[in-house]
């Protein structure tokens, strides 16, 4: 069973063109990439499919569940946006127990997600006055707490410490092997490398390249820069 | 410097624009020359219902009003530059990575606000008047004189409030002290009788056309915008506070309301964000405002307002809350979590709810009883209570989380107006004449509104069910 299938979705913003005729089938288990250049289209590819906007036209599904059904699909997964934005006037633990409490959980996992991300002793600290990082870890917190079967992350490690970029690497590594599925937007190329099975490249709107990267690749030694460079430069 | 505020201008007039239409918001100036023009032709007319002098003094306390509730963007300023609004930043926050003070840029949205907000209502409304001097006995004498003291009303507004604003940022309690000693002197005046025009000077300023009134005018303008941009902090870090944890508290003393995590959430930030007080002083203003303006009308031509028609006004008034409610804090994140505009709605319509009915219970019986009218304050909070929710429901169900910004839609004002104005005529020509069939006709109405609350609430999940939470989107 897909965990993610598009139908031709297509979002229009006025005469402007951001998705067009885009068809994904992610399977379970699948560590997923959607890389392009800025402006390509990945932020607003998934929002689409978390439920946050609607497309113009076509279909999508998650967890199969239409998109269409927001809050039916957002119980099911978890998101990290592009900004890192928990509410101002909260602070790090109240923002874990909002969100245990908005997704209907216990919120006793909270005390072992302040530890994970080191942010215990920020705990007290209103979410307005921690720094950009600790605010990403936050939202990362966030997204992980209900352990979802899907994780939608757009340019999760920015902001992130080396040795935070390692650790939410490593368990992001371990949550695919457990049978859940992530959906990666980035265009850091040398973590998609490293992290995904599979990877589609969009550019202006539309899916230029779409597998695994050895189906990808035309040399043996290619590296996903190099497709990534090839497959953008020749449209 | 003069980069900067153009660069501000075409920033405000796309923030604008960016939830309207060019079209729509371009309408609002052309409303107001048009309206203005209608005015001056049928001047004659008007001046044989209302001296001029009343007409002087109604326009020179809206503009001063205006020009506050202009200038309290000011109060927003620093939160734009401490936070980003959701995905969208501003101009203000620039002195964050650019070698420029915060005193150069607030000195910047200072010139802002008076060229924009001139712009779009002062500059159309004196044109509409300069065109009705062809057809009416205006003299354009006249009209440049109104234009002169009317734009120095509202400039007095809009350095009041920046100068409020700075006192504000560096201390509350000085700031609290500020707002009593001025309502003070508001209350002695009324007390005795003082003539407006003795209290704000633009207004006599535009009765003697003197000299020293002018001298008087410009100088207070000038210190006080002085001292508001110089009296700006330039320090871009608040001090840290810290917080147990009341969030799991909160939501239990909830459990009666669907929406008890989300309530929760919201209260915490209306007491850390201090919005309480200014939800309270919000709500005082206008208020303070209506009593002076119902005191001069009652003083001149005897209408028998009382505490019905008092409710009436406090009930419409009680829409600050609401929009206060939704600017606390960016909405993005709920994008992130299976809760839905429409949810967030209903929860800042509850919490509306709960302030509006301390607000009611503290001024209703007040002014029934300071009015020797404690048998009306029943039917008072009857009132109060019926307006305030239809306010709510309309608004809600009209501008969804964006109260604000959306009343710049001319589309949205002319369907506010109309749900306003449907009910609160009626209820405020019923109120000044007692008696029993008066009474059933003002339960009649209440009864109306109560019912019309249901179909506004059902309403907002149809219409904002499938809208973003995100800005632009």
């Amino acid at each position: 069973m897909l965990v993610i299938h598009t139908e031709s979705i297509k979002k229009c913003f006025g005469d402007f063109v951001a998705l067009d005729s885009i068809n994904i089938d992610i399977e379970p288990g699948d560590f997923f990439g959607l890389l392009g250049p800025n402006g390509a289209g990945k932020t607003t590819m998934l929002r689409i499919l978390t439920g946050q906007i609607e497309p113009s036209s076509g279909e999508a599904f998650v967890l199969g569940n239409n998109v269409k059904n927001s809050v039916e699909v957002k119980k099911k997964i978890g998101i990290v946006p592009e900004y890192e934005s928990p509410p101002s006037f909260l602070t790090s633990e109240e923002f874990l127990s909002f969100v245990c409490s908005a997704r209907n959980i216990d919120n006793k996992n909270v005390g072992y997600w302040l530890d994970f991300f080191d942010l215990s002793r920020k705990k007290k600290t209103l979410c307005k006055d921690l720094s950009k990082g600790m605010r990403q870890k936050l939202m990362l917190a966030s997204a992980f707490i209900h352990k979802p079967k899907i994780l939608f992350l757009d340019e999760p490690f920015i902001n992130l410490d080396p040795i935070y970029q390692k650790k939410v690497r490593e368990y992001l590594v371990d949550y695919v092997k457990n049978g859940n599925t992530i959906f990666l937007c980035s265009h850091i190329l040398e973590i998609a490398e490293k992290l995904c099975n599979k990877i589609a490249i969009i550019n202006n709107g539309k899916i230029i390249g779409n597998g695994r990267l050895d189906e990808l690749r035309k040399r043996k030694d290619e590296t996903l820069e190099d497709v990534f460079c090839r497959l953008v430069e020749d449209v | 410097m003069f980069n900067l505020i153009s660069l501000m201008l075409k920033e405000e007039y796309r923030f604008h624009t960016s939830y309207t239409s060019r079209y729509a918001f371009m309408f609002f100036p052309v409303l107001a020359l048009i309206l203005a023009f209608l005015a001056g032709v049928s001047s004659s007319k008007i001046l044989e219902e209302i001296s001029l002098k009343q007409i002087i003094l109604s326009v020179h306390l809206s503009l001063l009003l205006y020009g506050m509730i202009a200038g309290s963007f000011a109060f927003l300023g620093r939160e734009m530059a401490e936070r980003r609004f959701g995905n969208v930043n501003f101009m203000i926050a620039m002195p964050d990575i650019l070698p420029l003070s915060f005193r150069s840029a607030f000195f910047a949205l200072y010139i802002r606000e008076v060229v924009f907000y001139t712009g779009l209502t002062i500059l159309p409304v004196t044109s509409g008047l300069l065109l009705s001097t062809f057809f009416s006995p205006i003299r354009v004498t006249g009209v440049l004189l109104l234009f002169t003291a009317l734009f120095l009303s509202f400039l007095l507004g809009v350095s009041l409030s920046f100068f409020m604003s700075s006192i504000y940022r560096r201390s509350a309690k000085i700031f609290s002290a500020f707002t009593g000693g001025i309502m003070f002197l508001i209350f002695i005046s009324a007390l005795y009788n003082v003539p407006v025009e003795n209290i704000i000077p633009t207004v006599s300023f535009h009765f003697t056309k003197s000299l020293s009134c002018l001298l008087i005018t410009t100088a207070l303008i000038l210190i006080f915008s002085a001292l508001g941009i110089m009296m700006a902090k330039e320090e871009i870090r608040t001090k840290t506070k810290y917080f147990e944890n009341a969030y799991p508290k909160i939501e239990k003393k909830l459990v009666f309301s669907k929406y008890s995590g989300l309530m929760a959430k919201e209260l915490i930030d209306i007491k850390r964000s201090n919005t309480g007080v200014k939800m309270f002083f919000s709500f005082l203003m206008p208020l303070i405002f209506m009593t002076g303006f119902l005191w001069f009308v009652e003083e001149n031509i005897s209408v028998g307002f009382n505490s019905i028609s008092y409710a009436v006004f406090i009930g419409f008034f009680s829409l600050v809350i609401y929009s206060w409610l939704n600017n606390i804090d960016s909405p993005d994140f709920f994008g992130f979590i299976p809760v839905t505009v429409p949810d967030m709605i209903k929860t800042r319509i509850l919490i509306h709810i709960i302030f509006v009915s301390f607000f009611l219970v503290l001024f209703v019986p007040g002014m029934s009883a300071i009015s020797s009218e404690l048998y009306m304050m029943p039917v008072a909070l009857l009132v109060g209570f019926a307006v305030s929710l239809y306010m709510v429901m309309g608004v809600a169900y009209l501008t969804g989380l964006r109260p604000n910004t959306s009343l710049f839609n001319p589309k949205v004002v002319a369907k506010f107006g109309i749900i306003s104005l449907l009910p609160q005529v009626p209820l405020v020509i019923f109120s000044l004449m007692p008696g029993i069939i008066s009474f059933f006709f003002i339960f009649f109405i209440c009864a109306l509104l109560l019912i019309s609350c249901c179909w506004f609430y059902k309403g907002i999940e149809e219409k904002w069910g499938k809208e973003s939470f995100q800005f632009g989107i």
